[in-house]
């Protein structure tokens, strides 16, 4: 299967990525399936076994978590988020249902109970794809960019399952410090992801 | 919107929300998430925002190479029949939100209310789902008539408070739909029901109460 062989190190396209779900989600597409499996199945291993999975569990997990990328495709909404943050979504639930073994309550943005006013205007869908593609760019290079200070507790937050006070504890810095460096690590990610338009909240 | 209009007016903190879109919350504590975020845009925002910086993080991660079987293993399966998945809980009478409802169905009149006060009743949540509780951890529904007031306590861990339905106060102000009321370690409060329609809260506590003076309150 020549899509298969991408090499998972080239530069990522999102634009590329978010065609490759959709290409999944409509068509029943393998060889999108099989491309999307080169690029994120080794990085979903990685972020497993940086979270504790022993090798063998992560390899399974990651697999697993592919298999949920194929199954949920259909529900992928390109004009909503990229690829990479629904598929990060997909590979931390894994994560809680396999390594926490809990339950991920989550909201339904389509709940009927919610107050007509609670509800958000859906943004406009036709540009909406192009500058999810600009901001995963722009925050890409956020990333590399923030202070270490930050970027260490942003680390330990996404990558080594510590809720903040947990942080707090354990580098023993002040829990005002770690809420106000994480705030500001936000902050700055905001900033490149809304620089294209969206106003800040 | 006009940030005099803007509802809900209290929030949890940006660590917090970190915390749930990493998904380092505990299942207790994430209904209560969940729930704030059924009725606020901005904090549903945040997460957005946050999770958008868990892909671009897993995105910049180094590849792990899988078996070279991997793929093709993963191919064979995709047409393997997909375990059922829980649907959501449809909406019924009580009109609680998607994440509550997943917890208690929507009917709050079976559900087994204990009377905590004159006008103050609760339904834990725990004897009725499969959470692996943390012993110390505690959630449950609270229902506050207008007027009613809360035994006083005190608090040994933090205590979060989301409000689902009409509002409450206490010292620290006024909370109506949607606010989140976070209280630390060590403040005491008695919340009393506001007027209007009863008011129901979701209610978790870190660690037990403390009760105050003449009322021995052992767990809300
Ligand atoms: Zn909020």
């Amino acid at each position: 299967m020549s899509a298969a062989s991408r090499k998972s190190d080239d530069p990522p396209d999102p634009a590329r990525l978010s065609r490759l779900v959709v290409a999944v989600g409509e068509n029943r597409d393998r060889a999108a399936f099989a491309e999307l499996f080169g690029h994120f199945a080794p990085r979903i291993k990685t972020y497993l076994l940086k979270q504790g999975a022993e090798a063998g569990q992560a390899e399974e997990m990651a697999q697993e978590a592919m298999i949920m990328v194929w199954r949920r495709a259909e529900s992928f909404d390109p004009a909503k988020s990229a690829a990479s943050t629904w598929i990060f979504t997909i590979a931390r639930n894994k994560r809680i249902d396999a390594l926490r073994r809990e339950r991920r309550p989550d909201y339904d943005p389509a709940d009927p109970t919610l107050p007509p006013a609670l509800v958000p205007a859906a943004p406009a869908a036709a540009d909406r794809a192009a500058e999810l593609t600009q901001q995963a760019e722009r925050l890409a290079e956020a990333i590399r960019a923030l202070p270490e200070e930050q970027a260490e507790l942003v680390r330990m937050a996404y990558f080594e399952d510590k809720a903040h006070g947990q942080i707090a504890s354990e580098t023993e810095l002040p829990l005002g410090t770690v809420k106000s460096r994480l705030r500001l690590a936000l902050a700055r990610l905001r900033k490149a992801l809304n620089a294209g338009g969206r106003e800040d909240a | 919107m006009s940030a005099a209009h803007a509802r809900p007016r209290h929030h949890f903190d940006e660590a917090l929300l970190i915390d749930y879109a990493a998904g380092n919350l505990p299942e207790t504590l994430s209904i209560l998430v969940a729930t704030h975020l059924s009725l606020c845009p901005a904090c549903r925002a945040a997460v957005a925002d946050a999770e958008a910086v868990g892909g671009a993080l897993l995105e910049a991660l180094a590849p792990e190479a899988l078996a070279p079987e991997a793929l093709d293993r993963v191919l064979a399966r995709l047409d393997d029949e997909a375990p059922e998945e829980d649907a959501p809980e449809a909406p019924g009478a009580g009109g609680l939100p998607a994440p509550l409802r997943a917890y208690l169905g929507d009917d709050l009149k079976v559900l087994d209310w204990q009377q905590l006060a004159p006008g103050v009743d609760k339904v834990p949540l725990t004897p009725l789902s499969n959470i692996p509780w943390r012993p110390e951890e505690a959630v449950c529904l609270v229902r506050l008539q207008p007027g009613a007031v809360a035994p006083r306590h005190g608090h040994t861990g933090n205590e979060v408070t989301v409000i689902v339905r009409g509002g409450l106060a206490d010292g620290s102000g006024d909370y109506e739909l949607g606010d989140a009321l976070i209280v630390d370690a060590g403040v005491t409060h008695a919340p009393v029901g506001l007027p209007g329609e009863p008011c129901l809260c979701l209610v978790y506590l870190e660690a037990p109460l403390l009760p105050i003076g003449d009322d021995h309150v052992a767990s809300i």
